[in-house]
């Protein structure tokens, strides 16, 4: 008998939701074997973008979706594949958007019509922050995305090989503190993301 | 700061307070700066975080981009391949064995021998200096040179592409990142040996830098390979390094793949024409008067 995992959406929102290597398999299953990359690159090419476009595009909604997901944005409403879909139409639109003086329609999707930076970070912002994690070393990254992405102080003693789940705690305390020493460092980056006032 | 406090605070980065409470908490903003200041600092290490987790989805999706555009091989064209490479290394073999056991009788320049078609159905040069069209190559790498566009030899200046290239500004990073107070890091070193030219070293302390470095390391390997003029493992280094999509290199990523891929192999296969047509058509892109001076080079 087949020990292949059948990928229900709720088999993928469970991966991204999980631990490093389930979040691998999820994306791995969802550009792999849903057909979904070729749905978003016709999309994109029949509505006048290029397969780069189409490409860059699908990747671009693939971080906004996990970023949604892992919010709990996705209330099953529709198929996964169909969200997603809306996400990429939703970000097309946004570029087509700002390349033409006309007002475009905006698509009919799901999805919020606010401007993509709301998820998507600036190109300034990102080099900004680039620089800051770049003083981390691999294990402080490690743990820290292993925190922000809820796994378990025990999991993530098991990951690092750490002695117990104090230890791991203790770890992600002293990582977190020499990433705020990083940031607070970096005033480019304090500057950008000061609150705006009014 | 309490724990209280800093969870209200991520509540708040996360849009969750309820509308009331999110009016006081601006108040609060407004107010009061250390708050003011922790909530920025809050907001910048969730946005950092979310950054490595953007980052590792990239390289996961420039694998399975690899992945789709070279599906890996089937076992079976594997043992074929290896059967094929196996014959002609025994037919190679099997060659100057013969050549050596039977050697051709020495054809005298003065009076040409005449063909005799009982004894070989090869024709027999006229003088020494021709070679017979249908004789075997005299050398191995003749044999085994591949029918291979890169292999051909190239009409243009390698030269003149390099001078193409970016400045590498490994200083300008080491300088932006440095912490004079603490010792430098292997990453420092690699691009102190790298403007010495000490390429060796520098690819020696690129080896076992932290995954954060990675869009650095890429950027640093590419340059000594390129400066190495092993053009197709820059090429390699710089599509990695474009493919993760980081802003430090924006466009020079491109750029450089670009250089490389024409410099190993010209505009031989449509992806490279594709990027080249590409930079040349987008005003906007800071590349595109060289990307024509390229096309110059490449008439």
């Amino acid at each position: 008998m087949s020990n292949q995992k059948i990928w229900t959406d709720a088999a993928i929102l469970e991966g991204f939701c999980g631990n490093e290597t389930a979040r691998r398999e999820a994306l791995r299953a969802l550009y792999l074997q849903t057909g979904l990359r070729e749905k978003a690159l016709h999309m994109v090419v029949s509505h006048g973008g290029s397969a780069d476009d189409g490409r860059d595009v699908f990747q671009e909604a693939i971080i906004i979706a996990d970023r949604k997901l892992r919010a709990g944005e996705f209330r099953g409403g529709a198929a996964l594949s169909t969200w997603i879909l809306g996400i990429v139409k939703w970000l097309w639109w946004s570029q087509l958007q700002k390349n033409t003086r006309r007002k475009l329609s905006p698509p009919d999707t799901d999805h919020d019509l606010e401007s993509p930076e709301k998820w998507l970070l600036t190109a300034e912002r990102n080099a900004a922050l680039d620089q800051a994690i770049g003083g981390l070393g691999e294990g402080c990254q490690r743990i820290l995305k292993m925190y922000a992405l809820q796994i378990s102080m025990r999991q993530i003693a098991d990951e690092m090989s750490l002695a117990s789940e104090d230890q791991a705690k203790s770890r992600a305390y002293q990582c977190r503190e020499k990433l705020r020493k990083l940031i607070l460092k970096n005033s480019i980056l304090l500057e950008l993301l000061k609150p705006k006032k009014g | 700061m309490t724990e209280d406090f800093s969870e209200k605070i991520d509540a708040y980065l996360q849009g969750k307070l309820p509308t009331g409470e999110q009016a006081d908490f601006e108040k609060l903003l407004a107010e009061n700066p250390a708050i003011a200041r922790e909530t920025t600092l809050r907001q910048a290490e969730m946005h950092a975080i979310e950054r490595l987790i953007e980052q590792d989805l990239r390289r996961e999706m420039a694998n399975l981009e690899t992945e789709i555009a070279q599906p890996p091989q089937k076992k079976g064209s594997k043992i074929w391949l290896a059967a094929a490479v196996a014959l002609l290394v025994f037919s190679v073999g099997f060659y100057f064995f013969q050549k050596k056991m039977n050697p051709p009788p020495p054809a005298s320049p003065a009076e040409p021998t005449k063909l005799d078609p009982s004894q070989s159905r090869e024709p027999v040069a006229e003088t020494p200096a021709e070679i017979p069209k249908n004789e075997p190559a005299p050398s191995l790498p003749k044999i085994e040179k591949p029918k291979n566009p890169a292999a051909a030899p190239r009409k243009f200046s390698v030269e003149k592409i390099a001078a193409l290239a970016t400045p590498s500004n490994l200083q300008t990073f080491v300088r932006g990142q440095q912490n004079t107070a603490e010792p430098p890091d292997d990453f420092e070193k690699a691009a102190e040996a790298f403007d010495r030219r000490d390429f060796a070293a520098a690819l020696r302390f690129s080896e076992n830098l932290p995954a954060a470095r990675r869009p650095e390391t890429w950027w640093l390997r590419g340059h000594v390979f390129f400066q190495q003029k092993k053009y197709a493992l820059a090429a390699r280094e710089f599509q990695q390094l474009a493919a993760a999509k980081t802003d430090l290199f924006r466009d020079r990523d491109e750029w450089m793949c670009l250089l490389s891929l024409v410099a190993e192999r010209g505009l031989a296969d449509s992806a490279t024409a594709q990027i080249l047509r590409k930079i040349e058509a987008d005003d906007a892109h800071p590349f595109q008067s060289d990307a024509r001076k390229l096309r110059e080079i490449l008439k």
